[in-house]
C-alpha cells in the first residue's frame, strides 16, 4: 500500500529540476538511487515543503494525514512531521549536542518513537552530549543529526546522502545503527544515495532516478536478481544475500544462517531463529575453488553456478548464482583459465561474510 | 552641573528610544533585506544606506521642511497630536531614527546573511514555526550582530550634531543634547566644562567598544578545552 502519493514539478527559471510522479510505501526503507544532479535532493526538499510555492507545481497527498501540497495549498514544513537529515551543517552551533536533542524532543511530531536514552545509546552519543557541534568529527555530527531527527518522532524520515562526507568506519557504524532503527521502529524512510553498496545494505524498495524523473521502481529483491541490472559497472563491487537465522553455536560464538538448503556461518549475532538477515558479500572477499576444500581458514563454501563472465581490465568478473541469488567474484585471467570457467558450470565459492541489520556480535 | 545632568538625561533618552525602536522595526526589515529575493531589495538597500553618505545638514534640512506645518506630514502630525514636530523631542527622535537606521540595519543584514539556510530548514522540519525559529535559532545565532548594531546605534545617536542643530535647536530638557552642549561651551570659551563632557563621551564610547569586544568573543569550548 502506498501512503504517500505525489506528482511534482519543480522549475527554476526556465530550467526543470524535477518532473515526476512519486509513490512511497508505508513500510521499510525506499532508496532513491541515481547520479548526482538527477533531482533526488530536489524531490526530498519538495516533499518536506522546503521549496517555495512559486517554483513548485503538483501535489503531495498523504493517505492518513491528507494533502500536504495541492495547486492551491501548501502545508508549512513544520506541520508535515517529516524528519530530514542531510550531508552537513545542520546541528545548531549555539546548542550542545544534548540541547540539540532536547530541542527536537520538545517539538515532537506524532510518529513512532523510541525514548531519549534508547536513541542516545543506539548512536553512542553519551560522551558527546555536553559538546558543541564545532567540537565533533564528521561521523559524530551525523550520528547526532540522525539521533535528533529520530527523537523528534517524525512520521517519515528523509535521509539525503547522510554518509556521503564520511570515511568507511563512520559509514559502517551509522549504517548498522540505521539497520537497527529499521528493525525497532515502523518508520518509513527515504534514503537518497548514489552508492549502490549503501542502498543494498538498507533498502527494501529502490527507485531509480535520472534527469528529474523516476525511471524505475522495484523491490530490492527484484533488482538484485535482475542480471542486466546488477552487471552494470557501479553495482559489481558488493552484493547482498538474503538469509534467515537457523541457529546459534554459542560455544564457538557463531550464528548459522540458511541460504536455501545451504548454511553460512557468521560471527554471532543477537537475532532469533527465523529472523531475516542480510549478508554483505564484497567482490574481493570471494575466491573460487573447483572442489570444496576440507580444511581451510575460510568457514564458508557455497555451491554455485557461473551465471555470467565479463573480462575487465586484465581480470575477470564472475557472476555467481546461488540459490536464486547473485554475487560477484573478481579473479585474475590466469585463474579463469586454470579453472576453465564457462557459463553454466558448477563451482564452489569461498566467502567471508558480514551479517547486516543486527546490533552486531553479542558479548558474554 | 545640574544643567549638564539634564542634558545627559535628554541624550540618553534619545539614544535609548532610538535603539529600542530600531530594534523592534529594524530587525524584521533587516531580515527581509538579507533573505528576500524580491527585486525591491535592490532599491531599498542603497536607499537605506543613504544617510551614511549624505551630510547630516542635508537630512536635517529636509526633515525640517517635512516637520513644518506648511507641509503635509508636519500638518498631519499637528492635527493628530496637537503639537509641532520641529524643535521638539519627538521630532529629534524621528530624525535620529532616520539618521541611525543604516547603523542598525547594516550589521543586522550581515549577521542574518551569515546564518546557513540548512539550519533554518532543520528547525522547520523539527517542527519550529516562524516565531519559534526566530527566537530559538535566528536571534541566538545573530547575537553578536545585534550587540554591535545596538551599540553602534546608541553611541552614534549620542554623538549626532548636524541634524540635531537643524531640527532640534537647543532647548534645555527638551532638545539640548551633549554634543550641542559641548559646542556651546567651546563657543563661550568654557573649556573646563567642555573637557568634562568631551572626556566623558570618550570614556563612555571606549567602554562600549570594550564591552562589545568582550561580549562577542567566541567562548564556545574547542576540543582541546574539552580535554581539560
Amino acid at each position: 500500500m502506498s501512503f504517500l502519493t505525489a506528482v511534482l514539478s519543480v522549475k527554476q527559471g526556465a530550467k526543470t529540476l524535477l518532473e515526476t510522479p512519486f509513490e512511497l510505501k508505508a513500510h521499510g526503507v525506499t532508496a532513491l538511487f541515481g547520479p548526482s544532479g538527477a533531482g533526488k535532493t530536489t524531490l526530498l526538499s519538495a516533499l518536506a515543503g522546503l521549496i517555495p510555492n512559486q517554483h513548485t507545481r503538483g501535489s503531495v497527498i498523504h493517505s492518513k494525514y491528507g494533502p500536504w501540497e495541492t495547486e492551491q495549498f501548501h502545508l508549512a514544513p513544520e506541520k508535515r512531521g517529516i524528519g530530514l537529515v542531510f550531508q552537513h551543517q545542520q546541528l545548531f552551533p549555539h546548542l550542545t549536542v544534548g540541547e540539540n536533542l532536547s530541542y527536537a524532543q520538545k517539538r515532537q511530531h506524532d510518529g513512532p518513537k523510541l525514548t531519549f536514552d534508547e536513541i542516545v545509546a543506539i548512536f553512542g552519543l553519551g560522551p558527546l552530549l555536553k559538546r558543541h557541534p564545532q567540537a565533533l568529527s564528521g561521523g559524530e555530527s551525523q550520528r547526532a543529526a540522525l539521533a535528533r531527527a529520530l527523537i523528534n518522532a517524525p512520521r517519515l524520515l528523509l535521509l539525503d546522502e547522510p554518509l556521503a562526507a564520511l570515511d568507511w568506519t563512520a559509514r559502517t557504524e551509522i549504517l548498522s545503527a540505521l539497520s537497527h532503527i529499521k528493525t525497532e521502529l515502523q518508520l518509513p524512510m527515504v534514503y537518497v544515495s548514489h552508492q549502490w553498496d549503501e542502498v543494498i545494505q538498507l533498502a527494501d524498495h529502490v527507485q531509480m532516478m535520472e534527469k528529474g524523473t523516476i525511471t524505475r521502481s522495484d523491490s530490492l529483491a527484484a533488482l538484485t536478481t535482475d542480471i542486466d541490472f546488477i552487471t552494470q559497472e557501479q553495482r559489481l563491487a558488493s552484493a547482498i544475500l538474503m538469509t534467515q537465522v537457523s541457529g546459534h553455536l554459542p560455544d564457538e560464538r557463531l550464528t548459522e544462517l540458511a541460504l536455501g538448503d545451504q548454511t553460512i556461518l557468521v560471527p554471532m549475532i543477537t537475532a532469533k531463529p527465523g529472523t531475516d538477515v542480510r549478508l554483505l558479500i564484497r567482490m574481493l572477499d570471494v575466491s573460487l575453488v573447483a572442489e570444496p576444500v576440507a580444511r581451510s581458514s575460510i568457514l564458508n563454501t557455497l555451491a554455485c553456478r557461473v551465471a555470467h563472465i565479463k573480462d575487465h581490465e586484465g581480470a575477470a568478473l564472475i557472476l555467481l548464482a546461488c540459490e536464486g541469488q547473485f554475487f560477484n567474484a573478481r579473479i585474475t585471467a590466469r585463474s579463469k583459465r586454470l579453472l576453465e570457467l564457462e557459463v553454466g558450470q558448477p563451482i564452489f565459492a569461498q566467502i567471508k561474510a558480514t551479517a547486516l541489520n543486527s546490533p552486531g556480535p553479542q558479548d558474554g | 552641573m545640574e544643567q549638564d545632568l539634564i542634558t545627559l538625561g535628554t541624550s540618553i533618552r534619545l539614544a535609548g528610544f532610538t535603539t529600542i525602536i530600531l530594534a523592534i522595526f529594524g530587525t524584521p526589515l533587516a531580515w527581509w533585506l538579507a533573505r528576500s529575493q524580491s527585486p525591491l531589495t535592490a532599491i531599498c538597500i542603497p536607499l537605506l544606506a543613504l544617510p551614511l553618505v549624505l551630510p547630516p545638514t542635508v537630512i536635517g534640512f529636509y526633515l525640517l521642511l517635512a516637520f513644518s506645518p506648511q507641509h503635509f506630514f508636519g500638518a498631519a502630525w499637528l492635527d493628530w497630536f496637537g503639537s509641532s514636530l520641529a524643535f521638539s523631542f519627538e521630532g529629534l527622535l524621528l530624525g535620529s531614527l532616520v539618521y541611525s537606521l543604516p547603523f542598525y540595519i547594516q550589521p543586522m543584514v550581515v549577521a542574518f546573511k551569515a546564518i546557513p539556510g540548512t539550519l533554518l530548514d532543520a528547525a522547520k522540519t523539527l517542527g519550529a514555526g516562524w516565531l519559534d525559529r526566530f527566537f530559538t535559532v535566528i536571534l541566538p545565532l545573530s547575537k553578536n550582530g545585534l550587540l554591535i548594531a545596538a551599540t553602534l546605534t546608541f553611541t552614534h545617536t549620542l554623538g549626532e550634531f548636524g541634524i540635531v542643530l537643524m531640527i532640534g535647536g537647543n532647548l534645555p530638557g527638551e532638545t539640548r543634547v551633549l554634543s550641542i552642549a559641548l559646542f556651546d561651551y567651546v563657543e563661550t570659551l568654557n573649556y573646563d566644562k567642555a573637557h568634562l563632557l568631551a572626556a566623558g563621551l570618550v570614556g563612555f564610547s571606549l567602554l562600549a567598544m570594550v564591552l562589545i569586544q568582550w561580549l562577542t568573543k567566541d567562548r564556545v569550548a574547542r576540543p582541546a578545552e574539552d580535554l581539560r
